[in-house]
């Protein structure tokens, strides 16, 4: 919108006059969730997520005068989070932590109930994208997860288009393969 | 060929991932303090250029020989701020009344890590001086500090996950003692809690440094009611005294030291910093309404892996409020890495 060759700079409709406090607030309450699911993907574990998401609340909170705008606000958190989950993985207290939470315990009981088996079906797609590069991971978890473009994925993780295209088609090919693999 | 199957699968396999409410938990870390209060004397003084030259050489350099690593190579260690300052008679006399203090805060910064130069986002430390009551005695100002750390930043770019009551400071033995009470547990990953207690220990250590007291690079004994803290994030493990760390990786590379966030100055105005960058080049960017009015590179006086000073002055500065960038220019791709941002309104 602000290719628009208008001379005068006016605060237009989509620029808000939220301050730093209310884009956090609102920000949380729009996307909190959907930002931690999207953590977990990539981290898979859910406390590391939070504290992920949390802190790129605040640092969001730091940046704001400069975002100014809530799809600014939203990317530049997209952004924090994925940068974060990935310099938290790199830590060692982490890797313990998929130790611990990994691998699931072998459900001994065939008939189990329908919950036993939703947490296993969930527990096989987390532990095969844990299988994958850690690109492939993020981009198809931007990918088909948070629904983005090609072009805001690109944006997102600061590689190219092409890259984009070739880490979503082998990942999700690579995906296809594991969760086919077992009965 | 559709992948409708693997949108459904993320979908399911995070569906049942609840995230505890944490707005709270937020909100405390990102709190301000509103500027009003903050560093008076940059308000209302004629010769402002005086006002912000902060005496930079004049580091209260510590070094205790130790294992501590506040050595020469740390110029942010702690630099009082001018002594021009109008409250300046009782900036460096322990005694009653108002002084200013060093405190730690931590601010984001983003830079290029590992081989493939992935851009990676971590907290680093940034300090500012808080004017804070103090009440006779060697460690007054120490506790002044603590606890404007655990209110809040001036600048909105700095944050804080410590949170409740310091009760005291001692010195004693080779140990500095910090006794705090209903710190709360706000949730923090293991390398904000490891920072935050970094955040601390150089909090503490700068202001004894400031009052004065020649070992104030001693360990440091985070207390709870007057007993060890043990687990303090369910990270990090303070039952022993804790050791000041070493810079690297801990205090961000590019510090604006002058002028202030929110400070009101005369141009020509003069910018110091410091510098913790390859060859010591920094460059710097001048907004105006988000609008870059000027740019330019300054030199720090030593290069990586040393922290030096930089100065530069910006020239023919209309009266108006501007926001400034200094950053270190990514070798990887130009970009700008390690920034630090002032607000300042130029008279």
């Amino acid at each position: 919108m602000s290719l628009s060759a208008a001379p005068v700079r006016r605060s237009s409709a989509v620029s808000t006059t939220w301050d730093a406090d209310e884009a956090v607030e609102q920000l949380y309450a729009a996307h909190y969730r959907q930002l931690v699911r999207l953590s977990v993907l990539l981290v898979r574990d859910r406390e590391t997520a939070e504290e992920v998401v949390q802190d790129a609340f605040v640092a969001m909170h730091g940046r704001w005068r400069s975002l100014r705008e809530p799809d600014k606000g939203l990317a530049y958190l997209r952004q924090t989070v994925v940068n974060r989950s990935r310099s938290v993985l790199r830590h060692r207290g982490v890797e313990r932590r998929y130790a611990d939470v990994l691998p699931l315990p072998a459900t001994e009981v065939p008939g189990a109930d329908d919950a036993a088996l939703a947490t296993e079906r969930r527990t096989r797609v987390l532990e095969a994208l844990r299988e994958l590069p850690q690109r492939q991971r993020e981009v198809i978890a931007l990918r088909y997860y948070l629904d983005l473009s090609e072009e805001d994925i690109a944006t997102t993780l600061g590689i190219s288009r092409g890259a984009v295209k070739s880490h979503a088609s082998r990942g999700a090919a690579t995906l296809r393969t594991l969760l086919e693999e077992r009965p | 060929m559709t992948d409708d199957w693997l949108r459904d699968a993320l979908d399911d396999a995070v569906s049942d991932v609840e995230p505890r409410e944490a707005l709270d938990s937020i909100r405390n870390r990102t709190k301000v303090t509103p500027m009003s209060s903050k560093r008076p004397w940059i308000y209302g003084v004629g010769g402002a250029v005086l006002a912000t030259a902060a005496t930079i050489t004049a580091f209260a350099v510590v070094n205790s020989g130790g294992a501590t690593n506040a050595g020469k190579d740390d110029p942010g260690f702690a630099n009082p701020p001018s002594s021009s300052a109008t409250d300046s008679p009782t900036t460096t006399t322990p005694g009653v009344g108002t002084q200013s203090a060093p405190v730690y805060y931590l601010g984001e910064v983003t830079f290029h890590q590992g081989e493939g130069g992935d851009m990676q986002t971590a907290f680093r430390l940034f300090r500012e001086w808080h004017d804070v009551q103090v009440t006779p005695g060697a460690t007054a100002l120490a506790k002044g500090a603590l606890q404007a750390m655990f209110d809040a930043p001036a600048d909105a770019d700095y944050s804080t996950a410590w949170k409740g009551e310091v009760l005291g400071v001692t010195h004693e033995d080779g140990v500095i003692n910090v006794d705090l009470s209903g710190i709360s547990a706000m949730s923090v990953g293991s390398e904000t809690a490891e920072l935050s207690v970094q955040q601390l220990v150089y909090t503490v250590q700068a202001a004894l440094s400031v009052a004065d007291d020649d070992a104030a690079t001693d360990p440091v004994q985070i207390l709870v009611d007057g007993e060890p803290a043990g687990d303090l994030w369910g990270s990090v493990d303070a039952s022993q005294p804790i050791a000041r760390a070493d810079a690297t990786g801990v205090q961000a590379p590019v510090w604006i030291t002058e002028p202030a966030e929110g400070a009101s100055v005369a141009g020509p105005v003069t910018v110091q910093g410091v510098a913790q960058v390859f060859e010591g080049n920094v460059n710097w960017r001048l907004l105006k309404d988000g609008t870059e009015v000027d740019n330019g590179f300054a030199t720090a006086s030593e290069g990586a892996p040393a922290f030096g000073e930089y100065e530069f002055e910006l020239e023919n500065v209309a009266p108006g409020s501007y926001t400034l960038q200094v950053f270190e220019a990514s070798a990887l791709d130009g970009s700008d890495t390690f920034m630090d941002t002032k607000t300042f309104t130029v008279e």
